[in-house]
């Protein structure tokens, strides 16, 4: 193996295959920034360019264009609240408040490292535990993965600052967003108002831009003068200072990094999961452990970096379900797969020993990806961070406007997605002003579907037993969920009592 | 009026226009009847925190509601006129009526100049990259 290594570190320092890792790191970017449009489409639109390249340059270049777009994501989650893919959901909590704080160079700078270290943990799962992160997933069934829709649902603790009530009220709305349309087990069309539009139910991209970037628009064009004051107010430090300062300040919490990679690596592998769910684990994880919790949400420079490293991670763990089990775990991961058939190639173990050299260097060109995302994010990152810091509110709002439209657009070619993005919007910025986090209506809005497939699989695939539901309870790795979700439930209120003892107890001496 | 109280009677109103539409087979209302459920439940708790705790927050404080309606109003006659003059179109014209409206100093000719040609930069420019670069299409004017 180490020899397979050397010879893929080796063709893709090639001056080739190098320069598609940069072009495919750079237009990933370019497009992860902007907002709707996901990886999956970029990837999709790369693919026609890949039919003339061999096998080795075609997977080169998609594989550095999908880090390079998980990468990009992030940047128009810091800088106007708009998620660029599902994936950056959770660095907006903390990105946002940072850009308003005059803060971005240093989310930037944070994400960037973040990004490196996670995309790297993700190739070295891929590489050497492959084979036991696949046998592991395959022991996943569908009460597996309720179980885990449920655990993401703690993080609605996380979320509700002001009350427990309003964020659960947050989560459940996205719950039940989530089941407009056709059911996905059994076909039963729900809550369409009598709109066969809505049969599609509400597309997750749509969602995404309307209740995080359409109450930022209303801010602006209602208060224009507010957003710059809050950026003068908050100082923006900035130059060279701050990259060694930031770089400093992230790797002096390594645990926040390896635990973030961790959970890419391992929800990465699961098919079905991917960076929208690790994103936001990895958040709620650095959040409930970290000594600085009373920060996240207002701009705590580690809860950009705990969802960027797990996203990231999850680029390279993506493929362990697909070119070990020929299963594409996420639909970035189906693109992938497309290529690979496309050349006469066919995932599954055999794979390794047939192909070895171009499993290899596809792989390893991954990680030079992550290594190429340092000079290009902090080049080419930094650049956009000063040019949308730097433009008038005047000019901002309405091209926020227009590349709204875009990305909500582009989701079905279909103008009343348009529509239904300015009413969740509008919709999001009331329920925002009634203390209903916008993040909780979409963390209901991306864990709905796992909880409900699961729930409803799980009791077809028990309906032999006499009690189906049982079956939730009885397998060992739900048990295990389940025990994480009641401590990760309780933990707030834990920190809560703890905090509580503590100030009474300074209050007595 | 308090918020508990307004969030919770947005809960319920919500929560009961979903429940009205409900007429699935048993398997497909399994999930959304447990939402439902768990969301009334909860809008009838905010109801009740909200008659019951003195008023300390309300909903809409500070926000100037001429400003909030103008935001509003232009999002939506720009999204609505999407279908009607296409993206290009509609682009250029509520570009430029965002810009103008969002200046603090009084408008004179060649400060439209200016935000005109900044407007059709954008719009024309987001225009040509989605669909000649991107080959993704954007709303056309129907003429």
């Amino acid at each position: 193996m180490l020899e397979l290594l050397v010879d893929a570190v080796i063709q893709n320092l090639s001056p080739g295959l190098f320069i598609l890792i940069i072009l495919g790191v750079i237009g990933g970017m370019a497009l992860g920034a902007m907002p709707g449009l996901s990886v999956t489409v970029g990837l999709a639109l790369l693919l026609p360019i890949t039919f003339t390249m061999d096998p080795v340059s075609g997977l080169v270049l998609m594989g550095a264009f999908y880090m390079g777009a998980v990468y990009g994501g992030a940047f128009t989650s810091i800088l106007v609240n708009a998620p660029g893919t599902p994936s950056s959901i959770a660095t907006a909590f903390d990105g946002y408040p940072m850009t308003r704080q005059g803060r971005s160079e240093e989310a930037i700078v944070g994400v960037t490292i973040a990004s490196v270290i996670g995309g790297l943990a993700g190739v070295a799962g891929l590489i050497f535990f492959a084979p036991l992160l696949a046998n592991f997933v395959l022991n996943f069934g569908p009460q597996e993965y309720f179980w885990i829709g449920i655990f993401g649902l703690t993080m609605i603790a996380s979320l509700a600052a002001r009350s427990l009530v309003l964020g659960l009220i947050g989560g459940f709305l996205g719950l039940l967003l989530s089941s407009v349309g056709v059911a996905p087990v059994g076909g039963d069309v729900r809550f369409t108002f009598g709109f066969t539009y809505l049969q599609g139910g509400v597309p997750l991209i749509v969602a995404l831009i309307g209740l995080f970037t359409v109450p930022v628009i209303i801010d602006m064009i209602a208060n224009p003068g507010a957003r710059h004051a809050e950026m003068m107010d908050g100082g923006g430090r900035g130059g060279a200072g701050v990259v060694w300062s930031t770089v400093r300040d992230v790797l002096s919490r390594p645990m926040n990094l390896i635990r973030s990679s961790v959970i890419g690596t391992v929800v990465g592998a699961l098919p079905g999961a991917g960076g929208n769910i690790a994103n936001l684990i990895a958040y709620n994880e650095a959040k409930r452990t970290s000594k600085r919790s009373e920060r996240f949400g207002k701009g705590e420079v580690d809860g950009v970096v705990a969802p960027e490293t797990a996203n990231n991670a999850v680029v390279g763990a993506g493929l362990i379900p697909l070119l070990t089990l020929g299963i594409p775990g996420a639909p970035p991961d189906a693109v992938i797969y497309g290529v690979l058939l496309l050349h006469g190639l066919r995932p599954g173990p055999d794979l390794f020993v047939a192909q070895g050299p171009l499993v290899f260097t596809f792989m390893v060109s991954i990680a030079i990806a992550a290594i190429v995302m340092i000079p290009v994010g902090l080049i080419a990152g930094r650049a956009l961070q000063r040019a949308v810091v730097s433009m008038p509110t005047r000019y901002l709002a309405p091209a926020i406007v227009l590349l709204t439209i875009v990305g909500s657009y582009a989701v079905r070619n279909n103008v009343a997605d348009v529509g239904l993005m300015l009413l969740l919007g509008i919709a999001g910025y009331v329920l925002r002003e009634l203390g209903i986090h916008p993040a909780t209506i979409v963390l209901g809005l991306v864990l709905g579907p796992i909880i409900e497939t699961g729930l409803v699989q799980g009791l077809l695939a028990a309906s032999g037993l006499e009690t189906p539901w049982t079956s939730f309870f009885t397998r060992p790795i739900s048990l295990v969920i389940i025990a994480m979700t009641i401590l990760a439930a309780l933990w707030p209120l834990w920190v809560s009592r703890r905090d509580q003892r503590a100030r009474e107890m300074q209050e007595e001496g | 009026m308090k918020l508990s109280l307004v969030a919770g009677i947005v809960t319920l109103v919500i929560a009961l226009s979903f429940g009205l539409q409900r007429n699935f087979s048993p398997l497909g209302g399994l999930f959304p009847d447990a939402v439902l459920t768990v969301l009334t439940l909860l809008g009838i708790v905010m109801i009740i925190r909200g008659i019951r705790e003195p008023a300390r927050e309300r909903p809409f404080a500070g926000i100037a509601a001429s400003g909030l309606l103008a935001a509003i109003a232009i999002l939506a006659v720009w999204v609505f006129s999407l279908g009607v003059a296409g993206f290009v179109i509609s682009g250029l014209v509520f570009f430029l009526i965002t810009a103008l409206f969002l200046r603090e100093r009084p408008v004179r000719i060649r400060v439209v100049l200016v935000d005109a040609a900044i407007s059709t930069l954008f719009v024309v420019g987001i225009y040509l990259i989605f669909t000649r670069v991107l080959l993704i299409p954007l709303p056309q004017a129907p003429f």
